[in-house]
């Protein structure tokens, strides 16, 4: 216990140091404090606390950069993070040289190819992410061409795997290489992992190949991306299924056309046993832990309390208890902006945007006695979810903006929680923001979800006030009237100043997926305290 | 013993005013070339606005709308310019473009963090998050939007010398 806390303290030594020159850095804390709640059954762990602590410090000078990080989960993860996240780890250490055409890293690697189908290592604090790859990662750059190269073991929850991930990418820009060639680019790239296998029947590697093109011509823009996988064992709720091995695939595609005023873009998906996992044991945990490839859910991503109650994780995989196998869909948006002193668009303009998506697997038929499955290319099967939805924006004085939301969503609960039938949603959102005096505001949202399935009608509400520019206080309520009659409440206050915040909550959480950039971390329901504290300098 | 050593940290940051050297990365604009952020935001001895924002957040999107509103007068008294930065990863970066056009964002210059190397190097754990850089140096940073802080930040850019 007194060794990281020494630790902390001379870092924090170093922030006075690091005012100097070269260094930055920052540290991010959430402190939670959960206490009992009669009305949701809720009852806290062992003493009541959990932490996470991120402490961040960078040196730059020249073309070097050093870096590292000092976490600390104490005395574990926040409710809904891996429980394997406990005590203090060194984390994100590297070392990295930069010149106009090399780019060295030693230590972590976070990096990603092409749209990260193939290959992404990130962190997200939010979700418990943290991936990266500790190795070398070697960039070299000439005019028209780069070239990409990782090696190293990726980090799962607390511990570097001993697996190990050789990755290689090629970009090619055939505009800057062809003279009056119309802006295309090319990509290929290639992943091989290496895991111990635990039986006789398992390959030892799994390769992941991938081709893709960028177009750009005019307002116009095309994004087409193919990976492939090659065939591994499946791993259900902890048991090794090597019966028959399975490969997969992905495809994606994207339309978009825009103009000054105008956007538009389609996005199209089928992607069937894509996701790769560092070692096979962690194979879709809940926490996403070793995950290695990046397969989002390609929804909107919403920003209202009732919009945010069903959400979607993307559904790739093979599944032989739900005889349930990929996903294939897509999701278009429409961006249009009413202009000023028009009919529609009033004094200062409308903003529209509409989005719809659309999600099923894949149209498939179980064969149980050769333990094989077989499965239509694109006809699609069961529908997983689809959400419907128009936002309108406008501001009706300088003072007074309002904004306004209608959604229709389906979402399969059975496919997506694992139980349940299918939802049937309706949402009206309505939004209104008033500016007081100069930097103070005080804002108002108003929702309701129709429902006849699950838990019945949600009434929803928030108030928001803030002043000075640095402070705000908030509070909102999801009252499920139609069901279990329970108020999910919660309050807070804020300060931010200088890129610092500090946050104060106290609420109850209903629980569910929480989903940043289409990667979902259930949280459980819980009740208390909530700290957060983020610096940086 | 923890809440001390966290609010000694904490006085010790709110209680200075830093110059942080540029961080490094490489961002993406709207056709998909790389671009270096350090080159991205060499303006002269004029100063610039870096903003941090994504598809799916709406404080953003309310900075971004506010700003555009009176950007033309900025430039023209300060010599400003603003480099809208987004922070979406590939479930929501193919919205970048038809969004900064459908809401009329052409002034601005919009790049892409796509593998996030801004975010790490800056320690941003939330957006919008702004900074403002003069002569090389970040010399205010901002995190979180409400109506009328562009006001505060244009006293900050006027005042830059």
């Amino acid at each position: 216990m007194k060794r990281p806390l020494t630790y902390l303290f001379l870092l924090t030594g170093l922030f006075f140091y690091a005012q100097q020159n070269n260094f930055s850095g920052g540290l991010y804390s959430v402190w939670q404090y959960y206490v009992a709640d009669s009305v949701t059954e809720f009852a806290p762990p062992e003493g009541n606390w959990r932490s996470m602590n991120y402490f961040t410090l960078y040196y730059k000078k020249g073309n070097w950069e050093l870096g590292t990080q000092l976490e600390s989960y104490l005395p574990a993860g926040l409710l809904g993070y891996n429980p394997a996240l406990k005590k203090y780890m060194f984390s994100n250490y590297y070392a990295r040289y930069r010149q106009e055409h090399w780019d060295v890293t030693a230590g972590f690697i976070f990096e990603q190819f092409g749209s990260g189908l193939i290959f992404r290592t990130w962190e997200d604090r939010q979700i418990g992410i943290n991936n990266g790859l500790v190795g070398v990662g070697i960039h070299y750059e000439l005019p028209g061409i780069k070239l990409g190269f990782i090696a190293g073991n990726p980090r799962t929850a607390m511990k570097i795997s001993d697996a190990s991930v050789v990755a290689g990418d090629v970009r090619i820009d055939l505009e800057t290489l062809i003279k009056k060639f119309p802006s295309i680019q090319l990509g290929f790239s290639a992943l091989s992992k290496f895991e111990k296998p635990q039986t006789e029947t398992l390959p030892a590697t799994v390769q992941l190949f991938s081709a893709g093109t960028k177009i750009f011509l005019n307002n116009f823009d095309l994004v087409f991306e193919y990976v492939y996988k090659t065939p591994d064992a499946l791993f259900f709720n902890g048991v090794l299924d090597d019966l028959v091995l399975f490969d997969g695939d992905a495809y994606l595609l994207n339309v978009g056309w825009s103009t000054k005023g105008f956007g538009t873009n389609i996005s199209l998906r089928r992607a069937e046993n894509i996701q790769l996992f560092a070692e096979r044991k962690w194979s879709d945990n809940p926490y996403n832990t070793g995950i290695l490839n990046y397969v989002p859910s390609l929804t909107k991503q919403h920003d209202y309390l009732l919009t945010n109650l069903f959400v979607y994780s993307a559904r790739t995989n093979i599944s032989f208890a739900d005889r349930s196998v990929g996903e294939i869909g897509g999701q278009w948006d429409v961006f249009y902006f009413l202009k000023r002193k028009s009919l529609l668009g009033g004094k200062y303009g409308t903003r529209v945007a509409f989005n719809w998506s659309r999600w099923h697997g894949l149209k498939s038929e179980f064969i149980p006695d050769l333990h094989t499955y077989r499965r239509a290319f694109l006809e699609p099967g069961e529908l997983y979810y689809q959400d419907i939805n128009l936002e309108i924006k406008r501001k009706i004085n300088k003072k007074f903006k309002t904004g306004f939301l209608v959604m229709i969503q389906d979402y399969n609960r059975q496919k997506i929680e694992g139980h349940g039938g299918m939802l049937h949603n309706f949402i009206l959102v309505s939004d209104w923001q008033y500016r007081l005096k100069k930097r103070s505001s005080v804002r108002m949202e108003i929702e309701h979800l129709w429902n006849r399935q699950h838990e019945g009608n949600w009434l929803a509400g928030a108030v928001e006030y803030n002043w000075n520019g640095k402070w705000g206080v908030y509070t909102s309520d999801r009252f499920n009237y139609g069901g279990s009659k329970i108020h999910y409440y919660s309050a807070g206050i804020s300060y931010n100043n200088q890129g610092n915040r500090l946050a104060l909550s106290y609420g109850r959480e209903r629980g569910g997926l929480i989903c940043v950039g289409g990667v979902c971390r259930y949280v459980p329901p819980h009740t208390g305290f909530q700290i957060s504290l983020s610096l940086n300098f | 013993m923890k809440i001390f050593v966290l609010s000694l940290t904490g006085w010790l940051f709110f209680s200075f005013v830093t110059l942080s050297p540029l961080p490094e990365g490489e961002i993406l604009d709207l056709k998909a070339n790389t671009h270096k952020f350090t080159q991205v935001v060499e303006n002269g001895d004029k100063p610039v606005i870096v903003s941090f924002w994504a598809t799916w957040c709406v404080p953003c999107i309310k900075e971004l709308d506010a700003i555009s509103e009176v950007y033309p007068d900025w430039q023209e008294e300060t010599g400003v310019k603003l480099i809208a930065i987004s922070v979406d990863d590939e479930k929501t970066a193919r919205r970048i473009k038809p969004m900064v056009n459908g809401r009329g964002w052409t002034d601005y210059e919009i790049y892409h963090d796509y593998k996030g190397e801004l975010q790490r190097a800056l320690h941003i754990t939330s957006v919008p998050y702004l900074i403002v850089i003069h002569k090389g140096k970040i010399v205010y940073k901002k995190n979180s939007y409400t109506p009328g802080s562009e006001e505060k930040l244009y006293e900050i850019i006027q005042n830059l010398k």
